[in-house]
């Protein structure tokens, strides 16, 4: 069954293999070979890739999917569009966020965060609220992020009809782990240079918009 | 027209918020549905059939559903053994009116789920039938992907033909996790609105319950705890009124007191009270059970704090603050601590399949038990996942394991008549 939860798992399979072959082939070899695994992912099960993933790992997020479209265009065109301070904003919110979430859903209290995902106004109302505050900071990635992940929600394109499920899921939590680590390794780096008499970075008023340039 | 871009941005915020927000929200949630009353039946005479054939070695976790010309329609998975590669979910249509089973079919394959789904299927388990007001089925199964049942999954295939073909039709997406570890077993519950409650459970880091609230298109539209962390698992939701149900869980604690736990709902199963124990014994193993009248419930369990070599029928008629065992359709507490050689064992078997009517091949049935429940030269005793439904005209009837060799058919018919 071809779905958008196809589509989403052969971008994340584009998304990785250009990942592992970046520094190992050309710009136009890459692309090739990123044409190549979509097309081989989207092929019906069991032929496609995809559908052994979805077996696996069930489904991706909606935001998951844009991620790896922003990492298939930097790999392919070289120009890197998401601010990486709002990345960074989003990736310890995404971190902090799974550290409450994911042991309450899966059954250490009587609270259970995961069904407001399948209709609450209490949650609507809080990623309402999130989104605003990165509005009105100017994070405008978050806006789109948060525009994009409830429009597929209302339009039932995944297969799931949780909020949560298009918001997020385990691997990109993974990911956003992984990226603040990197992210704070590559931090200390830069601050050896700086320590020898470089300007630091200007401070910013907005949390989503600190650090925005860089890396 | 940055300014424009801003203003557009907080414009979509806004709008993606009310478009966001399912239609269900802005109704009042509906009601429970109870049964409608009815009596208990006058004859303690239970008929005992076998549903199912003896054609595979191995079945386990039978349900049922009542059709609307009154025949029962059974389902339960059946292979070499739990879990193997083989196994399928067999059907068999019984009739009351000659008080006879239809031969076993092979309802469903995981081969035809997984071509269907477009996603591999290793095993299927469980599978809980409902029947739709305008005599669309659906089946809910639970199947596994990877892994053993804290990796399941739930599928609902539908049949417009009350179960005689079935298609795939969904899977639900009911853990953030890998969408893993939910399985069913006890029967759904109805709401006003015609919706219908499944109760499912965990047991992969935690063990507890839930009841998802599915509208027709299979669309999740709430959630409800049962429960949390690693205490009790398959809910039995007993609805008395359109806001209390009781849910009986089996007990997964380790160490385990023996005592199925239990909890209520006063606000039409939105929200659960924290498990108690319950007064019933139970050896931390599945049950079945029926409302006969507010307050007035059977409950069809193994009923010891140690064995399933026992299966009765307990009754309460003042909402659970004390139960009496009613009938014992098996009970061998007696011969638990003897080292049962197959040769008695078997004689006590056959002495069963006496008691069991209209059995077409007894040898096969007990090939089938020796295969299942004999182990170098020692044999025990296994009745249980008891499945219990009340028919529109007031006959009971229960399916459950027997031996793991056959599904076993209880039938108290509520005129007090023999079959």
């Amino acid at each position: 069954m071809i779905s958008l939860d196809y589509l989403l798992a052969a971008l994340v399979l584009v998304a990785v293999q250009l990942r592992i072959c970046a520094p190992l082939m050309t710009r136009r070899t890459r692309a090739v070979l990123a044409v190549l695994v979509f097309v081989w992912a989207m092929l019906p099960w069991p032929w496609g890739l995809a559908g052994w993933l979805l077996s696996y790992l069930a489904g991706f997020s909606i935001a998951t999917g844009l991620l790896a479209l922003l990492a298939i265009q930097h790999r392919i065109v070289g120009h890197y569009w998401l601010p990486v301070g709002q990345l960074r904003a989003v990736c310890i919110m995404l971190v902090l966020m799974a550290l409450w979430f994911y042991p309450m859903s899966l059954g250490s209290s009587y609270v259970d965060p995961y069904a407001l995902g399948f209709g609450n106004f209490g949650f609507a109302t809080v990623l309402l609220l999130v989104g605003l505050f990165a509005w009105v900071c100017r994070a405008y990635a978050t806006c789109v992020v948060l525009v994009l992940v409830q429009g597929a929600f209302a339009l039932d394109l995944l297969h799931t009809d949780n909020l949560w499920d298009y918001l997020m899921d385990p691997w990109l939590v993974c990911w956003a782990l992984g990226w603040l680590i990197r992210d704070r390794i590559l931090a200390a780096g830069a601050r050896l240079p700086e320590e020898e008499g470089e300007p630091a970075a200007p401070a910013q008023d907005c949390p989503l918009a600190a650090r925005a340039e860089g890396q | 027209m940055g300014r424009i871009i801003h203003l557009l941005i907080g414009a979509a915020l806004v709008a993606a918020y009310f478009w966001a927000t399912p239609a269900h929200l802005w109704q009042a949630p509906p009601l429970l549905k109870p049964a409608p009353q009815g009596r208990m039946p006058a004859s303690d005479h239970w008929r005992m059939t076998f549903a199912s054939d003896a054609d595979t070695t191995m079945v386990h976790a039978a349900s049922m559903v009542e059709l609307p010309d009154g025949r029962l329609r059974a389902f339960w998975f059946a292979g070499s053994r739990e879990g193997a590669s083989d196994v399928a979910i067999h059907s068999a249509l019984f009739d009351p009116r000659n008080g006879s089973w239809a031969d076993e079919h092979v309802a469903v394959t995981r081969e035809q789920i997984a071509d269907q789904w477009g996603r591999y299927v290793r095993k299927l388990g469980n599978a809980v039938p409902v029947l739709d007001d305008n005599g669309h089925m659906r089946l809910f199964v639970v199947a596994v992907s990877f892994g053993g049942w804290a990796a399941s999954r739930l599928v609902v295939l539908g049949s417009d033909d009350l179960g005689t073909s079935w298609q795939f039709e969904d899977a639900l997406t009911t853990s953030p996790f890998m969408n893993i570890s939910t399985l069913v077993k006890a029967p759904p519950i109805r709401y006003s609105d015609g919706t219908v409650g499944l109760p499912v459970y965990h047991e992969m880091l935690g063990k507890f319950g839930e009841i998802l609230r599915l509208d027709p298109q299979n669309h999740i539209l709430g959630k409800a705890r049962i429960g949390h962390g690693r205490k009790a698992i398959q809910p039995l939701v007993l609805v008395d009124s359109p806001t209390h149900a009781a849910a009986f869980l089996r007990n997964e604690q380790r160490p385990n007191n023996g005592h199925l736990y239990q909890s209520h709902s006063v606000n039409g199963g939105w929200d659960w009270q924290p498990l108690t124990y319950s007064r019933l014994t139970n050896p931390s193993s599945a049950l079945g059970g029926v409302v006969i009248a507010p307050g007035h419930w059977l409950l069809a369990t193994n009923c010891n704090t140690e064995e399933r070599d026992d299966l009765c029928i307990r009754e309460t008629r003042d909402g659970g603050a004390s139960w009496t065992p009613r009938w014992f359709f098996h009970n061998r507490q007696a011969w638990r601590d003897d080292q049962m050689q197959p040769r008695p064992f078997l004689n006590m078997i056959d002495n069963e399949l006496d008691k069991t009517v209209q059995v077409d091949n007894p040898a096969r049935y007990l090939d089938r038990v020796r295969e299942n429940k004999c182990r170098r030269g020692e044999c025990t005793f296994q009745y249980d996942y008891p499945y219990m439904l009340r028919a529109s005209n007031g006959d009971l009837h229960v399916l459950y394991t027997w031996n793991k060799a056959a599904i076993r058919h209880a039938w108290l018919r509520a005129d007090g008549g023999g079959a």
